[in-house]
């Protein structure tokens, strides 16, 4: 356990280093242009931190190997919740990339905690933005799974995201947004028969801040 | 450029470090999330004392004083109560083709044993003087059974006495003052007979295996199992089962002992311990009927006994300990087998449906009511 805190700990070091090296941050000057009859409140270098908050649900496993290929999980476990925080950055005027460090934590129903440690790359595509913002957002990354005793790391995750952000200054937004979670959990040989496909969806309260 | 290249090295070299220290191995997280049942407060859950019968469909349990009954093989069907008894069930037991119930006239030292040759329903009535009782004003100590007989094991005046409720036959095993029957009484059935293994308490509460056999007809005399003379038996027994041609007996202290089924005698047949390095069972609990016990087959084709230990599940290989010893296992919780959803309990009962040694039984725990086992590599699911 102290081996990946130790671990986790360096990566999210390396991380943020390397994501201030991959982008030239830029002030904002909060200006909104209109062009061709869409309005552009980011511009090429815009960067943005994101913190959000809210429930988290449990769905349903696919057991390719299993006796039901599809297993309702909403009736073995109770509503969690997750929190993370993101930066990104724009690429252009509509597309931004950044990253997202995520924790999530559900109770199934025999009381065992299963936590999760999500750490994705975004692309976001606006496909509105001005007083109000709607990101489209694609995240690919890993996720830490930790559940009573056992614990597995899946290297593919995929979470798509739709939010719908109020700014309420040049600086600010509120909005919320709704992901849902797709970690699978593949073994070959001997366990096979435990492959798993899982998913979940949440919905968080998000607060962004322009630079 | 390079700089970029530098750190997605670190990062990766960093990332797969990491996966490599995580669990590999099979842990089955999600899978076992999908198999998460809520687990009651400890005064909330309805433990079934004892799986009195599985017949056509229908399971019949006892609770506490109650007897209840289910159709399993529905499963929006629920637990429904046999209500018109004439009094408080001690105990329930189905042996051959007859349900005998042991109830209580609101007196412990007043149970009547009744024979109801017809199958139970929530609507049977027992009407004291109207249904055909076997013994009856009894102070009973033990109700057990090995599937083909049921015996009451109780006291009468100073004299413990054993009915074979089929006959019935009764036979005293011991009379004394201060001696008392005890709940720890087991009968193993072979063959044509039934072997009897006793229990009974003295004044100062020591207890005592006698051993008797029943064929149907005939019970014999009991005999002591004397710690004194019997090289493995300290106090007494508390459960056993056949394997081959050998009881594999368990006593108070933990140990298993082999000894010949043909022509057993307590006095003159030879006992081995099974259990390899001196290593003991955790079983002196009481438990209705001996410890439970049932037999399945290892995926190495061996058979393995599984004991139910006061907080453990114990498994035993008999093809080797019908030869030498062995050394006890406990099976491992491992998601989507068998073990996964009570391996925090203790096991109740066990119900075996078909008699031979598969995986296809049935189990009451401390943590559930019941469960239905159906393979080794298969989630048990509660009924």
């Amino acid at each position: 356990m102290k081996r990946s805190v130790y671990h986790i700990s360096i990566l999210l070091v390396c991380l943020m280093l390397s994501a201030g090296s991959l982008y030239a941050q830029s002030e904002s000057d909060a200006e909104v242009t209109e062009s061709q009859g869409f309005i552009y409140r980011y511009d090429t270098g815009d960067t943005m931190f994101t913190f959000d908050a809210g429930p988290y649900l449990p769905l349903f496993v696919l057991l390719p190997e299993g006796d039901t290929f599809y297993n309702a999980i909403t009736d073995n476990t109770y509503l969690g919740g997750n929190a993370s925080m993101g930066f990104e950055a724009f690429l252009n005027r509509r597309v931004s990339l950044g990253f997202e460090l995520g924790y999530t934590f559900s109770y199934a129903k025999d009381t065992t905690l299963y936590t999760a440690v999500p750490f994705l790359g975004n692309l976001s595509y606006y496909a509105l933005q001005g007083d109000i913002d709607i990101p489209l957002t694609i995240g690919v990354g890993v996720i830490y799974n930790s559940y009573g005793e056992q614990s597995f790391l899946s290297p593919f995750f995929l979470k798509p995201e739709i939010g719908v952000i109020w700014n309420f200054n040049d600086n600010w937004g509120l909005g919320v947004d709704t992901s849902y979670w797709f970690v699978p959990e593949i073994y070959t040989g001997d366990n096979s028969n435990k492959t798993a496909l899982y998913n979940a969806v949440s919905a968080k309260l998000t607060l962004q801040y322009r630079q | 450029m390079k700089k970029r290249l530098y750190s997605v090295s670190i990062l990766t070299a960093l990332l797969s470090l990491f996966m490599l220290s995580c669990n590999l191995d099979g842990a089955g997280i999600f899978l076992s999330q999908s198999q998460a049942q809520v687990v009651p407060a400890d005064d909330e859950i309805d433990t079934v004392d004892r799986i009195i019968n599985v017949d056509t469909g229908i399971m019949y349990i006892q609770q506490g004083l109650i007897i209840k009954l289910r159709d399993i093989s529905d499963d929006e069907s629920s637990w429904e109560e046999v209500t018109a008894l004439n009094g408080t069930v001690n105990s329930a037991v189905h042996a051959g083709s007859s349900y005998y119930i042991a109830l209580n006239d609101y007196n412990e030292n007043d149970t009547t044993i009744y024979e109801l040759t017809t199958a139970l329903s929530t609507t049977t009535e027992i009407v004291d003087g109207v249904t055909p009782s076997v013994v009856s004003d009894i102070d009973l100590g033990s109700l057990f059974e090995d599937g083909t007989h049921a015996f009451a094991l109780y006291l009468d005046g100073t004299d413990v006495k054993l009915t074979a409720l089929d006959g019935p036959v009764t036979g005293t095993i011991i009379s004394g003052a201060d001696m008392t029957p005890s709940t720890d009484s087991f009968s193993l059935y072979e063959g044509t007979t039934s072997h009897l293994f006793v229990t009974v308490s003295d004044a100062s509460g020591d207890r005592s295996s006698y051993y008797g056999t029943y064929d149907g007809t005939t019970l014999s005399s009991f005999n002591l199992l004397d710690p004194d003379t019997i090289t493995g038996i300290e106090s007494y027994l508390v459960g056993g089962t056949i394997f081959g041609t050998d009881f594999f007996l368990y006593t108070k202290e933990g140990d298993v002992l082999r000894t010949a089924v043909s022509g057993f005698s307590p006095t003159t047949s030879t006992f081995t311990s099974v259990l390899a390095d001196d290593l003991s069972l955790d079983l002196d609990d009481t438990r209705s009927s001996g410890i439970p016990t049932v037999q399945v087959t290892g995926s190495d084709t061996d058979i393995y006994a599984l004991i139910a230990g006061n907080s453990s599940l114990y498994m035993i290989n008999l093809t080797d300990a019908a030869a030498g010893t062995v050394t006890p296992t406990e099976p491992t919780a491992d998601a989507g087998n068998y073990y996964y959803n009570f391996s925090s309990s203790q096991v109740l009962d066990f119900y075996d449906t078909s008699g031979v040694a598969d995986w296809s039984f049935f189990v009451s725990t401390s943590g559930s009511s019941v469960l239905e086992v159906t393979l080794e590599d298969a989630p048990s699911e509660k009924l």
